[in-house]
Protein backbone atom coordinates (compact mmCIF):
# COMPACT_ATOMS: atom_id res chain seq x y z
CA UNK A 1 0.00 0.00 0.00
CA UNK A 2 1.42 3.37 -0.99
CA UNK A 3 1.96 6.01 1.68
CA UNK A 4 -0.02 9.24 1.48
CA UNK A 5 2.08 12.27 0.43
CA UNK A 6 2.94 14.91 3.01
CA UNK A 7 1.03 18.20 3.03
CA UNK A 8 2.44 21.42 1.57
CA UNK A 9 2.68 24.64 3.56
CA UNK A 10 0.79 27.79 2.50
CA UNK A 11 0.86 31.24 4.11
CA UNK A 12 -2.20 33.40 4.75
CA UNK A 13 -1.91 37.13 5.42
CA UNK A 14 -4.04 38.32 8.33
CA UNK A 15 -4.60 41.48 10.31
CA UNK A 16 -1.70 41.93 12.75
CA UNK A 17 -2.46 40.58 16.20
CA UNK A 18 -5.51 38.58 15.05
CA UNK A 19 -3.61 35.44 13.99
CA UNK A 20 -4.98 33.18 16.76
CA UNK A 21 -8.56 34.33 16.10
CA UNK A 22 -8.16 33.54 12.39
CA UNK A 23 -6.64 30.14 13.25
CA UNK A 24 -9.66 29.32 15.43
CA UNK A 25 -12.07 30.43 12.68
CA UNK A 26 -10.23 28.28 10.13
CA UNK A 27 -10.27 25.30 12.53
CA UNK A 28 -14.04 25.69 12.94
CA UNK A 29 -14.54 25.83 9.18
CA UNK A 30 -12.34 22.76 8.63
CA UNK A 31 -14.39 20.71 11.07
CA UNK A 32 -17.70 21.98 9.62
CA UNK A 33 -16.83 21.43 5.96
CA UNK A 34 -14.53 18.42 6.58
CA UNK A 35 -11.70 20.03 4.60
CA UNK A 36 -8.50 17.98 4.16
CA UNK A 37 -6.16 20.37 5.96
CA UNK A 38 -3.33 18.82 7.98
CA UNK A 39 -2.51 21.60 10.42
CA UNK A 40 -2.74 25.31 11.23
CA UNK A 41 0.26 27.17 12.58
CA UNK A 42 0.50 30.51 14.34
CA UNK A 43 4.11 31.49 14.95
CA UNK A 44 4.80 34.51 17.13
CA UNK A 45 7.95 35.24 15.15
CA UNK A 46 5.93 35.62 11.91
CA UNK A 47 3.51 38.45 12.67
CA UNK A 48 0.52 39.01 10.43
CA UNK A 49 0.58 35.55 8.87
CA UNK A 50 -0.73 32.09 9.67
CA UNK A 51 0.47 28.91 7.98
CA UNK A 52 -1.75 26.12 6.72
CA UNK A 53 -0.66 22.63 5.76
CA UNK A 54 -2.80 21.33 2.89
CA UNK A 55 -2.63 19.41 -0.39
CA UNK A 56 -3.25 22.38 -2.67
CA UNK A 57 -4.05 26.09 -2.78
CA UNK A 58 -7.72 25.54 -3.64
CA UNK A 59 -8.38 23.81 -0.32
CA UNK A 60 -6.59 26.63 1.52
CA UNK A 61 -8.64 29.19 -0.40
CA UNK A 62 -11.86 27.43 0.56
CA UNK A 63 -10.76 27.33 4.22
CA UNK A 64 -10.03 31.05 4.49
CA UNK A 65 -12.30 32.71 1.89
CA UNK A 66 -14.44 35.56 3.26
CA UNK A 67 -13.25 35.02 6.83
CA UNK A 68 -12.87 38.05 9.06
CA UNK A 69 -9.29 39.41 9.47
CA UNK A 70 -8.02 37.45 6.43
CA UNK A 71 -6.25 39.77 3.98
CA UNK A 72 -5.32 37.21 1.36
CA UNK A 73 -3.36 34.18 0.37
CA UNK A 74 0.37 34.42 -0.26
CA UNK A 75 1.18 32.90 -3.67
CA UNK A 76 3.58 29.98 -3.71
CA UNK A 77 4.67 27.45 -1.15
CA UNK A 78 6.65 27.77 2.07
CA UNK A 79 9.48 25.26 2.43
CA UNK A 80 9.39 23.14 5.56
CA UNK A 81 13.09 23.87 6.16
CA UNK A 82 12.30 27.59 6.37
CA UNK A 83 9.90 27.21 9.29
CA UNK A 84 11.75 24.40 11.05
CA UNK A 85 13.94 26.85 12.96
CA UNK A 86 10.83 28.49 14.43
CA UNK A 87 9.37 25.15 15.53
CA UNK A 88 12.37 23.70 17.32
CA UNK A 89 13.16 25.88 20.31
CA UNK A 90 16.48 25.62 22.07
CA UNK A 91 16.38 24.46 25.71
CA UNK A 92 16.67 27.44 28.06
CA UNK A 93 19.63 25.87 29.91
CA UNK A 94 21.87 26.72 26.94
CA UNK A 95 20.96 30.40 27.19
CA UNK A 96 21.65 30.73 30.92
CA UNK A 97 24.92 32.12 32.27
CA UNK A 98 26.29 32.53 35.79
CA UNK A 99 25.26 35.89 37.37
CA UNK A 100 22.23 36.30 35.06
CA UNK A 101 19.14 37.72 36.74
CA UNK A 102 16.16 35.40 36.33
CA UNK A 103 12.55 35.17 37.44
CA UNK A 104 11.14 31.93 38.81
CA UNK A 105 7.93 31.16 36.93
CA UNK A 106 6.70 28.06 38.74
CA UNK A 107 6.94 26.23 42.03
CA UNK A 108 6.92 27.56 45.62
CA UNK A 109 9.20 30.50 44.73
CA UNK A 110 7.06 31.59 41.76
CA UNK A 111 7.37 35.31 40.99
CA UNK A 112 10.64 35.78 42.90
CA UNK A 113 13.78 37.16 41.29
CA UNK A 114 17.09 35.39 41.60
CA UNK A 115 20.71 35.40 40.48
CA UNK A 116 22.27 32.30 38.92
CA UNK A 117 25.07 30.84 41.00
CA UNK A 118 25.81 27.55 39.21
CA UNK A 119 24.49 25.71 36.15
CA UNK A 120 24.27 21.92 35.72
CA UNK A 121 23.68 21.42 32.01
CA UNK A 122 23.49 17.61 32.17
CA UNK A 123 20.63 17.66 34.69
CA UNK A 124 19.07 20.82 33.22
CA UNK A 125 19.21 22.45 36.65
CA UNK A 126 20.49 25.75 37.97
CA UNK A 127 21.45 26.78 41.50
CA UNK A 128 20.14 30.25 42.15
CA UNK A 129 20.33 32.78 44.97
CA UNK A 130 17.01 34.43 45.74
CA UNK A 131 17.26 38.22 45.61
CA UNK A 132 14.01 38.81 47.48
CA UNK A 133 15.13 36.77 50.51
CA UNK A 134 16.69 38.74 53.41
CA UNK A 135 19.68 36.38 53.52
CA UNK A 136 21.53 34.34 50.87
CA UNK A 137 19.42 31.30 50.10
CA UNK A 138 20.76 28.99 47.39
CA UNK A 139 18.06 26.88 45.72
CA UNK A 140 18.52 24.27 42.98
CA UNK A 141 15.71 24.50 40.46
CA UNK A 142 14.82 23.09 37.02
CA UNK A 143 15.96 25.43 34.25
CA UNK A 144 12.53 25.25 32.60
CA UNK A 145 11.11 27.13 35.58
CA UNK A 146 13.38 30.13 34.96
CA UNK A 147 12.85 33.15 32.75
CA UNK A 148 15.83 35.36 31.90
CA UNK A 149 15.30 38.99 32.93
CA UNK A 150 18.79 40.34 32.21
CA UNK A 151 22.14 38.89 31.27
CA UNK A 152 25.24 39.36 33.42
CA UNK A 153 27.58 42.31 32.75
CA UNK A 154 30.39 40.01 31.54
CA UNK A 155 28.01 38.50 28.95
CA UNK A 156 26.98 41.93 27.62
CA UNK A 157 30.58 43.10 26.98
CA UNK B 1 -13.94 33.67 26.93
CA UNK B 2 -12.25 31.01 29.07
CA UNK B 3 -8.49 31.34 28.98
CA UNK B 4 -6.63 28.33 27.67
CA UNK B 5 -3.81 26.82 29.70
CA UNK B 6 -0.84 24.92 28.26
CA UNK B 7 0.55 21.73 29.75
CA UNK B 8 4.23 22.18 30.64
CA UNK B 9 4.94 18.53 29.81
CA UNK B 10 3.22 17.89 26.47
CA UNK B 11 2.24 21.50 25.48
CA UNK B 12 -1.41 20.54 24.93
CA UNK B 13 -3.84 23.45 25.30
CA UNK B 14 -6.83 22.95 27.54
CA UNK B 15 -9.44 24.92 29.45
CA UNK B 16 -9.61 22.28 32.20
CA UNK B 17 -7.46 22.10 35.33
CA UNK B 18 -5.90 18.83 34.17
CA UNK B 19 -4.18 18.03 30.87
CA UNK B 20 -6.46 15.79 28.73
CA UNK B 21 -3.40 14.27 27.01
CA UNK B 22 -0.93 13.36 29.80
CA UNK B 23 -3.17 13.97 32.86
CA UNK B 24 -0.59 16.38 34.29
CA UNK B 25 -1.71 19.20 36.56
CA UNK B 26 1.33 21.34 35.70
CA UNK B 27 -0.46 23.86 33.48
CA UNK B 28 0.68 27.36 32.58
CA UNK B 29 -1.20 30.44 31.39
CA UNK B 30 2.02 31.76 29.81
CA UNK B 31 2.35 30.20 26.38
CA UNK B 32 3.03 31.39 22.85
CA UNK B 33 2.56 30.06 19.34
CA UNK B 34 -0.44 27.94 18.35
CA UNK B 35 -0.48 24.68 16.43
CA UNK B 36 -3.74 22.96 15.52
CA UNK B 37 -3.08 19.46 14.19
CA UNK B 38 -5.91 17.96 12.12
CA UNK B 39 -4.21 15.11 10.21
CA UNK B 40 -1.46 13.46 12.23
CA UNK B 41 -0.26 11.08 9.50
CA UNK B 42 0.44 13.65 6.80
CA UNK B 43 1.45 16.72 8.80
CA UNK B 44 5.17 17.49 8.58
CA UNK B 45 4.88 19.87 11.52
CA UNK B 46 3.48 17.11 13.74
CA UNK B 47 6.37 14.86 12.73
CA UNK B 48 8.93 17.61 13.45
CA UNK B 49 7.46 18.26 16.89
CA UNK B 50 6.84 14.54 17.67
CA UNK B 51 3.12 15.10 18.15
CA UNK B 52 1.14 11.86 18.05
CA UNK B 53 -2.43 13.07 18.67
CA UNK B 54 -4.60 15.61 16.90
CA UNK B 55 -5.53 18.71 18.84
CA UNK B 56 -4.38 22.15 19.91
CA UNK B 57 -0.82 22.71 21.09
CA UNK B 58 1.33 25.63 22.22
CA UNK B 59 4.76 26.08 20.69
CA UNK B 60 6.47 27.51 23.75
CA UNK B 61 5.35 27.17 27.36
CA UNK B 62 6.99 29.20 30.14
Amino acid sequence: MSEKPNCKIFAIKTTGGQEKIVANLVANRISMRKLPICSILVLDSIKGYILLEADNAQIVNEAVSSLKHVKGQVPGLIQHEDIEKFLITKPIINELNVDDIVEIIAGPFKGMKAKINRIEVARSEATIILLDAPYQLPVTIDADYLKILSHSESEKT
Amino acid sequence: MVKELACRKCKTLTTDRICPNCKSKDLSPNWSGLIIIEDIDRSLVAKTLDISKTGRYALKVT
